[in-house]
């Protein structure tokens, strides 16, 4: 073993050489638990976060299994596998997150962001576990948050060079997506003349100008446009040089592909007829697009396959209101473990689930001292955290052992 | 019908579309290699007996779904897994060795629901887990989420 006698030879104190002498490493495989490693870790990936956390302390094996990347990445599919989602509402300063799986949504837990100045930040987009927030009152000031696991990174936007000398242009659209080759998270912020992504393992912005379109600035009173996460892509619609999530026949689907860093356009789909109203949203992990007929008091469900092809989920019918004012009005959250739609509604604050084999629409009022900005949220492992930490100790009792 | 035997040299017949739920069984007589009895001598007969009511039960899993009798199924899922410690952990070992994916799916979520919500302690003594932290680790890794520690719903018992 060349390697340890000149570790060995190294003239280094004491401590951290005896540490390096003794270290082993420790996997899953030396677990002396009753059941064999791989349906320790079937039975593990079914746990929620809090639970984890807790168990890293029951051994060394488990400890290190639970903190590898191996397993957050195995969990976090699971968790979209089982549809293991809370609704994330927001009131005041105060995040609330509900248990969908309930009929009543009931309250699982109350979080006041942990820095000051986000207290009463905006939830820009989600992406599994992760959410973006951003400082009302800071234009550059962005947190990327896992409530889950409580744990955040405040990153800032690219200094804006194009415009030296003019106000700093404004966010047009945004988005968040994970980028499966390298278990990275991007945030993407599009402004009028070039687009920036940060890489969550970089901690760095690149900025682009080959944005495919132009897009004209936001007049006030505009919203900005945060874009639908599917895998690997975030999605958004460009209608007469903005960008919005409504799709009919005049607009165009754009988004950003993780792989190619880029904006790129993608045809909308044949049954986006004339006088058609539809909406972007993520239904399954997979982009979907809900309305119809303006006029019909129902509308469609259609998802995209992993292979770009269209196709019809659900139908939901007997709506109170015509299609578009419901599509407008609704926002389209997700689907729930059983199939269950959930949406949002405007402006009060209101969830509207709806049941497809009952054919049942039924709503529930959460609270009513606030406008809850309502998103589904996943319990995910992922760490929007720098990894500084865990560098002390632990020298002091390996020389013991 | 394939004759079963189990550890304890008990022997049971069960209908072939049944026992084909089995993966290994499966491939044992597509090879031809299950001309009279299957020896399992990693399973006992009372595991055996609560597996084979389970495949038997989900013979017809795929007719449920078009007759209407997947709440049936559900209901007769919720009280299968309806067992003590032990016993679940003894189906698992045998729904894992015989590959019924279904059933190891179903036992491993059962598992993972009892587990949920215990302390570190009692899972450590349900699974028989030697704690080989030492108490500056297991403190560190308490400082970092404290909060995951602290809880109403967190239950010391063992069962």
């Amino acid at each position: 073993m060349p390697k340890k006698k000149l570790l060995t030879s190294i003239n280094t104190p004491n401590r951290s050489k005896k540490k390096k002498l003794h270290k082993r490493k420790v996997t899953f495989e030396d677990d002396t638990s009753i059941f064999p490693s791989e349906i320790l870790l079937n039975i593990l990936t079914r746990l929620p976060v809090k639970s984890l956390l807790r168990f890293k302390s029951v051994s060394k094996p488990w400890n290190v299994m639970i903190s590898s990347n191996e397993f957050k990445k195995s969990h976090r599919d699971q968790s979209k596998a089982l549809g293991r989602e809370k609704l994330l509402l927001q009131s005041r300063n105060v995040f609330e997150f509900r248990d969908l799986e309930s009929s009543l949504l009931d309250l699982m837990e109350n979080q006041q962001f942990p820095l000051k100045k986000f207290q009463r930040a905006e939830v820009w987009c989600l992406c599994d576990g992760l959410v973006l927030l951003r400082n009302p009152r800071a234009y550059k000031n962005y947190v990327l948050w896992n409530p889950s696991t409580r744990e955040y990174r405040a990153i800032s936007c690219p200094d804006n060079h194009l415009n030296y000398n003019e106000e700093p242009q404004r966010v047009r659209a945004c988005g968040l997506c994970y980028d499966s080759s390298v278990g990275d998270y991007k945030v993407i912020l599009i402004y009028d003349l070039f687009y920036a992504v940060y890489s969550l393992i970089r901690d760095s912005w690149t900025t682009k100008t080959s944005f495919p379109c132009p897009v004209l600035p936001l007049l006030p009173g505009d919203l900005i446009s945060f874009g639908i996460s599917t895998a690997g892509c975030v999605f958004w619609s460009l209608i007469n040089g903005k960008i919005q999530l409504f799709v009919d026949r005049a607009s165009t689907i754009i988004y950003f592909d993780v792989k190619s860093d880029g904006v790129k356009n993608l045809s909308t789909p044949d049954f986006v007829g004339e006088n058609n109203f539809f909406y972007l949203a993520s239904v399954k992990g997979c982009l979907s697009l809900y309305g119809g007929r303006i006029e019909s008091k129902e509308f469609n469900i259609w998802i995209m396959e992993q292979d770009g092809s269209w196709k019809w989920l659900m139908n939901i019918c007997n709506l109170p209101y015509i299609c578009k004012t419901f599509v407008q009005d609704r926002e389209l959250l997700g689907c729930t473990r059983n199939g269950d739609i959930v949406s949002q509604g405007w402006p009060c604050c209101r969830i509207f689930i709806y049941y497809p084999r009952q054919q049942l629409l039924t709503e529930t009022e959460l609270s009513s001292k606030d406008l809850p900005i309502a998103s589904l949220c996943l319990d995910s492992l992922y760490s929007p955290s720098l990894n500084v930490k865990h560098k002390r100790k632990r020298q002091s009792d390996m020389m013991f052992n | 019908m394939v004759k079963l035997k189990s550890n304890d040299d008990k022997e049971f017949e069960v209908e072939e579309a049944a026992v084909i739920q089995s993966e290994m069984i499966k491939n044992m007589i597509e090879d031809g290699c299950a001309t009279s009895v299957i020896p399992l001598p990693n399973i006992d007969s009372k595991t055996l007996i609560k597996v084979i009511e389970y495949l038997n039960k989900h013979i017809n899993m795929g007719k449920a779904a078009e007759t209407g009798e997947e709440d049936d199924l559900k209901e007769f899922d919720e009280q299968f897994v309806n067992m003590g410690w032990e016993e679940l952990f003894d189906v698992i070992m045998a729904a894992n060795y015989l590959n019924i994916h279904e059933l190891m799916e179903l036992c491993c979520q059962s598992a993972a629901d009892r587990l949920k919500n215990k302390s570190v302690r009692a899972v450590r003594e349900m699974l028989k887990i030697t704690n080989d932290l030492t108490e500056e680790e297991e403190q560190e890794i308490i400082n970092d989420a404290p909060w995951a520690f602290e809880g109403p719903e967190i239950d010391d018992t063992v069962n």
